[in-house]
């Protein structure tokens, strides 16, 4: 449980800081493309005999490299360039996990998370893969805001747009692989993308809102967490659920707080 | 050197010729405005200055550099037509004022980036407004957040693509007269693109008349006595000073 709750701690964190810079740009569906190539990456992890969690990060990244190229050519549109990594990455991973009946996988655990299993070794690995997360987005913020609210004057401002998509579509990739272990491959965007709506409804400032979403990520996470454990239910699920219920209430504080503020008095 | 040089400059998009042989200079200290029918490639000539498009024909240079090489963003100031980002987004004016400063090399402090953010917007005339939600404002606000954020670098050349469009004539007056005191003051040479031929011809000191190709380019007093005014903007147009009122025809 101590691991699962480090583990969860580095996911709920990590998930919204990268979560805060694909949500405006209408770059949602990147995450959830990039779990369902991280397990082809697990499938070809496990054909050729690696760790799985070493195959779905060499692969995510690759992906999300090819991902933004295509993007950035022009060659797909931005959602055409998804799906086609989106079922690719899913056909292959099916095709590869058919082959082998006796690879020792929990299918369950790859699909919605195994949290309540993490390994010591899945600890230090999500360590490493959130420190170069929070470290690169710490460095970078100022530019990652610019490109944020707008790549034309980003441009403008001298900063190099085509690099820092790259930068975030791998950081991507890299947050899709920790938070594929805690919650799954088809939970994985949910983590990243219901926290930030939450931040994004409740707070006044985009550096706020980035708070307030890993505040919400992290009660979502500890308060998921520990109903699995007591109550035998599916951790990542339950983990999700929570930040569901959590973003719902938004609504009405939402709607409180434009009131108060344009109450006259 | 020229800030900003075109040599037989085109932009085609998809076959369509959006600019045609292009040709002119913009020099230290000028206060540029350039003005045309819609449609006339104005903004596509703006984007082809600051290096946002790749000419068809011809080349853009920059600073005597290459748009594409060029790396020293802190010279230059640019405020698009619109508002450009997502207004329900919750990011405050100091927030989006602050991106301007990824343009300079050096890192600033956050009180010394707090201090010169708070410095601009009280030049644009929004003191106090730093916490403010960018979307709660109104669009000429907006826009002259835009401006705060093109000004927080001190550039040596600012682009604007008609920047008051949305702003109540008060708050106009105010920024034209901004933009007299930086050129006239400090020498910070403007290019200007504006629908609002009167006021863009009593500020410049030089006008440029696009409707594909630039049909003139000179003073604007020479532009006023030129016959191809109607050329560029068909024989029913007249003049009107702001002062004066229209004369009917009945």
């Amino acid at each position: 449980m101590r691991r699962a709750l480090i583990a969860g701690a580095i996911t709920a964190l990590i998930c919204p800081a990268i979560g805060v810079f694909l949500v405006p740009r209408r770059l949602s569906l990147v995450a959830d493309t990039l779990a369902h190539v991280a397990l082809a990456g697990v499938a070809i992890g496990l054909v050729v005999g690696v760790s799985p969690m070493v195959g779905a990060l060499v692969v995510t990244a690759a992906g999300a490299i090819g991902i933004e190229r295509l993007r950035v050519r022009g060659a797909l549109s931005g959602d055409a360039a998804l799906a086609v990594f989106l079922s690719g990455g899913l056909a292959l991973a099916v095709v590869l996990l058919g082959l082998g009946p006796g690879f020792n996988v929990d299918l369950f655990a790859i699909l919605f998370g195994g949290i309540l299993t993490v390994t010591v070794t899945d600890v230090w690995l999500i360590a490493g893969l959130g420190v170069v997360v929070a470290l690169t987005i710490g460095v970078l913020y100022p530019r990652l805001l610019a490109v944020t609210l707008s790549e034309e004057l980003a441009r403008t401002s001298g900063v190099p747009v085509t690099t820092l998509n790259l930068v975030i579509t791998v950081l991507t990739a890299l947050t899709t692989v920790i938070a594929m272990r805690m919650v799954g491959v088809l939970l994985v965007s949910a983590m990243i993308v219901i926290p930030t709506l939450a931040g994004f409804a409740l707070a006044a400032s985009f550096r706020g809102a980035l708070f307030v979403a890993m505040g919400i990520a992290l009660l979502s996470m500890a308060s998921g967490l520990v109903l699995a454990y007591y109550l035998g239910l599916a951790a990542g699920a339950s983990v999700v659920l929570i930040a569901l219920a959590l973003f719902a209430l938004t609504v009405p504080l939402r709607r409180l707080r434009a009131f108060v503020w344009t109450t006259p008095g | 050197m020229s800030v900003v040089a075109l040599d037989h400059v085109g932009m085609s998009y998809d076959g369509v010729r959006a600019l045609e042989d292009i040709t002119f200079a913009i020099e230290r200290g000028d206060f540029m405005g350039i003005i045309g029918p819609n449609g006339s490639g104005k903004t596509t000539l703006l984007k082809l200055m600051l290096g946002l498009l790749v000419p068809t024909e011809g080349e853009v240079r920059l600073f005597d550099t290459a748009p594409s090489a060029f790396r020293a963003w802190h010279r230059i100031g640019y405020v698009p037509q619109r508002t450009v980002f997502d207004q329900s987004l919750p990011v405050r004016v100091d927030e989006v004022v602050g991106t301007g400063l990824v343009a300079t090399a050096t890192r600033w402090s956050r009180a010394a980036a707090r201090r010169r953010v708070s410095e601009v917007l009280q030049v644009v005339g929004l003191a106090g407004k730093e916490p403010s939600r960018v979307g709660a404002l109104s669009a000429g606000q907006q826009q002259r957040v835009l401006i705060a954020r093109a000004l927080v670098c001190n550039p040596e050349l600012l682009i604007l693509d008609e920047p008051t469009g949305g702003v109540d004539p008060e708050a106009q007056a105010a920024f034209h007269a901004l933009l007299q005191r930086l050129n006239s003051e400090q020498g910070v040479t403007l290019v200007l693109v504006s629908h609002d031929i009167g006021v863009v011809a009593r500020d410049v000191t030089r006008l440029a008349c696009l409707n594909r190709r630039v049909i003139f380019c000179g003073s604007p007093n020479a532009f006023f006595t030129d016959p191809r005014l109607s050329a560029l903007y068909g024989e029913a147009v007249r003049v009107v000073g702001h002062a004066a009122p229209c004369a009917h025809a009945g």
